[in-house]
This record gives structure tokens, C-alpha cells and sequence, in this order.
């Protein structure tokens, strides 16, 4: 021991295959730290796309134009481009003209799209 | 039709709802069922479509739910028994004190302008029956034209604080009727779209999104479409002009109004949204108030309290921080609380002010919830 650490070149001649080494367990773990975290982020996104909570208490309601462009890309999410409900008050038959973002064949353009609500209700709302 | 029909084969008394121009020829990945329930119509959107069945299955289950519990027309129905009952003090199920639980916290939030002891003024001005029963040939938009005639011999209603919960413990005071119509629908829209998400994640192992509208009263769960669900809002004037449709993320979103459900008595036009502090139909600037909120009984309630509140609902509301969308008698409509300009669409860039959240995201504060 004390005739290769006294040998210069041995020791570069050491130094450097530890160098080697470390760099490629460096590039080992490099590489198994990048697949775990793709691994990682692929299941909490697939679990966030199937586990959304309900309607959370504590979380304020959120509103948007309607109108906007949609889509986050690589998402199987539809997208809507017509009401598919009204909210209005019990009793109401309209006859609603919407700009429509329709993929299939339909492209932006005026529809109309008649929606109907109940014709009555129970309960006062006060 | 842009569904398949045989997804709701299984789910008796339902129908297929077409969404989207007749005929059209566009696959949008949402299916979607309607059918009467409470007095008024349900509606429940789902994806992916196949999911509908599971959703409409747990809707069914909660309506029936809500109906026994809190149905002040049906004579079997719990809240029913409590009115029926000799006794002031009644030990209630645990449905049934949510239900009144939620109308006296909307009442203490809205400081009574929602109140749950306006049953008995409803049932003395004749809402005493289902409103189809009542006055299916009136006039529509009767209220509309100008403000009600002030009523003679007003009293206000007994008053929410006269009514106590401890738990499932209730004391309601001889002869004080309770109509839950403020805050039920909101509450059972609530409880229904977080039930038939979790349904369907039961039954298909996670899910997408639900809808559920009961009377326009709408909460939605899960994810929703990408840059959310439509939702087409209605002042119900009648007219033919287009609704504004605003794109729901998440929560919910209620309206009130005085032009539905109106009936006459005496030769004076009547609606059902009373002011508790008169026992009559409130009589102020607004005929529409629309409000976005973190569950459908606070937009429910919210919405009511603006009809209400008259020429303060713009206060009130403004410190709920409350998107919320009002219309007066004229027509005239004011928004409040980041609710999107209906022109911002179209004129194809943020709002100026730069405020209002990107549809596809949560966006920031929209009023934390007051209860």
C-alpha cells in the first residue's frame, strides 16, 4: 500500500479508474433517478386523472368564458362546445344561439341549440 | 343523436338527451340523461359516455333520498312527520338534519335573507301544493314589468332563530313550517354529483366528470371537460336573445328568479322567492341573480339572498367575493365577483383587467366559502 501511494503513477493510474467508475455509477444513477421520476409523475397524473375528488368543500367554484380555446394537449379529455345544461331559473324552454368549436365538420360557427329545463318545481326558493 | 342510447337502457324513467345542433354529425365524449324529479327536472351529464348508466344509478338513489327526507308536498316524507307531530322537539335522521342544517347556516351566512321558516307564509300565499298543480295558466313573465304591489297585512316569518339543531336533535316551535326550496336543490345537486363520481369510480376503477342539474341548480365533480363544462345561463325573460354560456370548472352554479314559478291570488301576481321579513314575495330591482360558488347550496342560497337583499344584493354580494351574474326588471346586467364578460370570447384576449382565471385552470380565489 505505502509503495502505490508513493508511486505517482500508480496513483494516477488509480485515480482515474475510480474517476471512471464514479462516472458511470454517477451516470447509473443518473439514468434510474430519470425512469423513477417518469414512472413517478406517469402514476400520479394517470392517478389524478381517475381520482379527482368530488366537489371539495373549501374549494370555491371556478367560472371561465365560454369560448376559449380548449385543449391541453395528450389529455383524453372531451371537449364540449354546445351547453349541456342551463342554468336559469325552474321553467324555462330557450332557444340558445352558441359559437360552436365543433370538431367534426362543424368548426367555429353559430348553432342553435335548444335547451330545456323543468316546467315546474317544487318549493319556494325561500 | 351524438350518444349512444343504449347507455341508459339500464336507468328506468330516464331519456336520452341529445347535446349539441340535431343532426350534427359531432362526437364530443359526453352523454347525457334527463327525467322529473323533486318537482322540477334533473339532468346528468357524464364522462367518458359509458359511464352515464353508474351516474344515473346514484342520482336515482340521492333524489329518493332528498325526497323522503326534505319533500314538504309528499305526506310520507320525514320533514312531512316533523310538521305532522304534536311534539316541538324530534329526533331526525341524519339526511334530514343535513338538509336543515344547511338552511340555517345559509340563513346565519345571508344574515336571513334566505330563511327556512318561510313554509308557512308560502302555504298561506297557496304554494301548498306541487307548483304544477297550482297555476300551470298564468301568464308568463307576470312579474317582470314592474315591482309588486306592496301587500297588505305583511308579518315577517317566525325566523331561523327560532329553529335549533344539536346534531340530529330539532326544535322547531308549534306551528313554524320549514321549506328547505333555498338551499334543497343546491344540496341535493351537491349530493348527487359527488355520489355518482364516486360510483363510477367504484364501478369502472376512477372516472371523469359528472353533471348534475336539478331545476338549473348545477354541481359538478371530478374533471371536467377540457376548458370546462358548458353551461348556458338563462334570465328567464322569455325572450329570444342568446344566453351568455360560461364554462363551469368546478363547484357550482345556481340561479334565481322571479319569473319562474309565479301564480296569482286575489288578482295579484305572486312568485316564490319570499322576503322573510314581509312573508311575501320579494320586491326588488332584480327579476335574475346567477352566482358561481364552491357547493350549489351556497350558489343556491347566495342567488336568493341577492332577490332578496333588493338594492343592497350588490353589497351583499360583493362581500361574498361571488362571481355573480344579475339582471334587472329592464334587462339591464351587472356582474360581479370576476363572472366572465360575456363579450371577453369573443374579442379573442384576456379580460383587460386580468383577473379572471383561464378556464382550464382552477383559478385563483373565487370566494372562499362562508359556512
Amino acid at each position: 500500500m505505502d509503495n502505490e501511494r508513493l508511486d505517482p503513477a500508480a496513483t494516477r493510474s488509480g485515480r482515474a479508474r475510480g474517476l471512471r467508475q464514479v462516472r458511470r455509477w454517477s451516470n447509473g444513477t443518473a439514468a434510474a433517478l430519470i425512469a423513477a421520476t417518469a414512472l413517478t409523475t406517469g402514476y400520479f397524473a394517470r392517478a389524478g386523472a381517475t381520482s379527482a375528488p368530488a366537489v371539495a368543500a373549501g374549494t370555491a367554484g371556478a367560472l371561465g368564458a365560454a369560448g376559449q380555446p380548449g385543449a391541453a394537449a395528450g389529455t383524453r379529455r372531451p371537449c364540449v362546445s354546445v351547453p349541456v345544461a342551463t342554468s336559469g331559473g325552474s321553467g324555462v324552454t330557450r332557444q340558445t344561439v352558441i359559437r360552436s368549436c365543433g370538431t367534426g365538420g362543424g368548426g367555429v360557427g353559430s348553432v342553435p341549440v335548444v335547451i330545456t329545463t323543468g316546467r315546474s318545481g317544487e318549493g319556494g326558493d325561500n | 343523436m351524438p350518444f349512444p342510447v343504449h347507455y341508459v337502457t339500464r336507468a328506468p324513467g330516464w331519456a336520452p338527451v341529445g347535446i349539441g345542433p340535431a343532426g350534427a354529425a359531432v362526437v364530443i365524449g359526453v352523454a347525457a340523461a334527463e327525467r322529473a324529479a323533486l318537482g322540477t327536472s334533473a339532468r346528468v351529464v357524464a364522462w367518458p359516455p359509458e359511464d352515464l348508466g353508474t351516474a344515473l344509478a346514484a342520482v336515482d338513489a340521492e333524489l329518493a333520498r332528498l325526497d323522503l327526507e326534505a319533500s314538504r308536498f309528499r305526506h310520507d316524507s320525514e320533514l312531512s312527520r316533523v310538521h305532522g307531530s304534536g311534539s316541538h322537539v324530534h329526533r331526525v335522521s341524519r339526511g334530514l338534519a343535513e338538509a336543515i342544517g344547511v338552511a340555517l347556516a345559509a340563513a346565519r351566512w345571508t344574515g336571513g335573507l334566505v330563511d327556512p321558516t318561510v313554509g308557512g307564509a308560502l302555504i298561506a300565499l297557496g304554494y301548498d301544493r306541487d307548483f304544477a298543480d297550482i297555476a300551470p295558466d298564468l301568464a308568463p313573465d307576470l312579474a317582470l314589468a314592474r315591482e309588486l304591489e306592496p301587500a297588505p297585512g305583511r308579518q315577517p316569518v317566525p325566523g331561523w332563530r327560532s329553529v335549533t339543531l344539536e346534531g340530529t336533535m330539532l326544535r322547531l316551535p308549534a306551528g313554524v313550517r320549514l321549506d328547505l326550496g333555498a338551499t334543497a336543490k343546491g344540496l341535493g345537486s351537491d349530493r348527487a354529483a359527488a355520489a355518482a363520481h364516486a360510483a363510477c369510480g367504484r364501478a369502472a376503477g376512477g372516472c371523469g366528470g359528472i353533471l348534475v342539474s336539478l331545476g338549473g341548480d348545477i354541481a359538478v365533480a371530478g374533471l371536467p371537460p377540457l376548458g370546462g363544462w358548458p353551461v348556458a345561463v338563462a334570465d328567464s325573460s322569455g325572450d329570444e336573445a342568446p344566453g351568455q354560456v360560461v364554462r363551469l370548472t368546478a363547484g357550482a352554479l345556481a340561479t334565481s328568479s322571479v319569473t319562474a314559478r309565479q301564480w296569482q291570488r286575489d288578482g295579484r301576481p305572486l312568485h316564490h322567492i319570499l322576503d322573510p321579513r314581509t312573508g311575501w314575495p320579494a320586491n326588488g330591482p332584480w327579476r335574475t341573480v346567477s352566482v358561481a360558488a364552491a357547493s350549489c347550496a351556497e350558489a343556491n342560497a347566495a342567488a336568493t339572498a341577492a332577490i332578496v337583499a333588493g338594492r343592497d344584493a350588490e353589497a351583499w354580494l360583493a362581500t361574498t367575493g361571488l362571481p355573480s351574474r344579475l339582471v334587472t326588471r329592464d334587462g339591464t346586467v351587472r356582474f360581479l365577483g370576476g363572472w366572465p364578460d360575456p363579450g371577453w370570447p369573443d374579442s379573442s384576449g384576456p379580460d383587460p383587467g386580468g383577473t379572471l382565471p383561464s378556464p382550464l385552470c382552477p383559478g385563483p380565489a373565487w370566494g372562499a366559502p362562508a359556512w
